[in-house]
């Protein structure tokens, strides 16, 4: 179960998201729920949510929760926050 | 670096009274309105105090809705210390006077995967300003940020844009910084952007921050203080 925040359609939002999609289709594929919430659509949840840094992606389950900010072109941290690391050869 | 006294800015700049004895009178009748000014002071020293009274009297007293944004303290501990003080910050909270948000950045919780800015912040800040139709804001202490995140770089260059940003939405901040070696705050924050800096050195303002302590606590206090540079 994954949430990314990002402001707005800007290059690095649209970076993030194509980033972490091809990501979960490579290794999570059919196993994963994304979504992606527009913070300036509703900002309250970034109280909520405690989100400082945009684009920031949420994974609350399976525990532990982790926060990844940035536009996830680090696949090798991504994989690491996601514990999916050793589904990588 | 030479020692910076609060000193009153230019008259035509006006003000926003904090309500704390002393310190309306030093500065000239308050904070610039509408502007950031940068508190700082030695680690106990009372910042967050200071901070709390500019932000409860301006609720109470002022008719300037508040948001406290703490980076340290968690709410309750704010409310809790608060309480000491004999203010009601749940019931001000309730009534939509000041909101209390806590910015929560722990390292461990964090990892970073690439180019990214604080817009998050900015959202969350303005959504609580919008929010009550705040007119003053605390900081506390947003220096707080360089542990939860690696890039000095990037909270820098978005510290100056969100002082920027405060200034244009013309909303009166308190921003508080923990002197450091040599300079005001820890990552030099009044260097990040010219800022008008109230240096917090004691008498004044304290004596009536620790009204209720007996005279041998209140010399203590005093000693604690003046340990800073």
């Amino acid at each position: 179960m994954l949430r990314l925040y990002v402001t707005g359609m800007t290059p690095r939002s649209a970076q993030a998201i194509a980033n972490i999609r091809s990501l979960c289709e490579e290794h999570l594929r059919g196993l994963y729920a994304l979504q992606v919430i527009d913070i300036y659509q509703h900002p309250q949840l970034t109280r909520m949510e405690q989100i400082v840094a945009a684009p920031t992606l949420v994974k609350r389950l399976p525990l532990p929760l982790r926060r990844m900010v940035g536009d996830l072109s680090d696949r090798e941290r991504v994989l690491l926050g996601l514990d999916l690391r050793e589904a990588r050869r | 670096m030479s020692r910076r006294q609060a000193r009153p800015v230019a008259r035509a700049i006006a003000k926003a009274r904090t309500g704390i004895e002393g310190l309306d009178e030093i500065t000239g009748g308050g904070l610039p309105a509408g502007r950031p000014t940068l508190v700082s002071g030695s680690a106990g020293c009372g910042k967050t105090l200071l901070a709390l009274q500019f932000l409860v009297n301006g609720a109470t007293r002022f008719r300037e809705p508040g948001v406290f944004m703490c980076f340290e303290e968690t709410g309750r501990e704010l409310t809790d210390n608060a309480r000491s003080l004999g203010y009601d910050l749940a019931l001000l909270e309730r009534r939509k006077r000041i909101l209390i948000d806590h910015v929560r950045v722990e390292r461990s919780e964090i990892d970073e995967t690439g180019e990214y800015d604080l817009g998050g912040l900015f959202v969350r800040l303005g959504h609580a300003i919008d929010t009550l139709g705040a007119r003053r804001v605390v900081l506390d202490t947003i220096e707080s940020l360089f542990s939860g995140f690696s890039n000095a770089l990037i909270l820098r260059a978005e510290l100056r844009r969100l002082f920027r940003w405060l200034k244009d939405r013309g909303v009166t901040t308190v921003i508080t910084g923990e002197r450091g070696e040599g300079q005001l705050t820890r990552q030099g924050l009044d260097q990040i952007v010219a800022i008008p800096t109230l240096v917090r050195r004691l008498p004044p303002p304290i004596r009536k921050i620790v009204g209720e302590l007996s005279n041998a606590e209140r010399t203590l206090v005093g000693l604690q203080l003046r340990a800073g540079p």
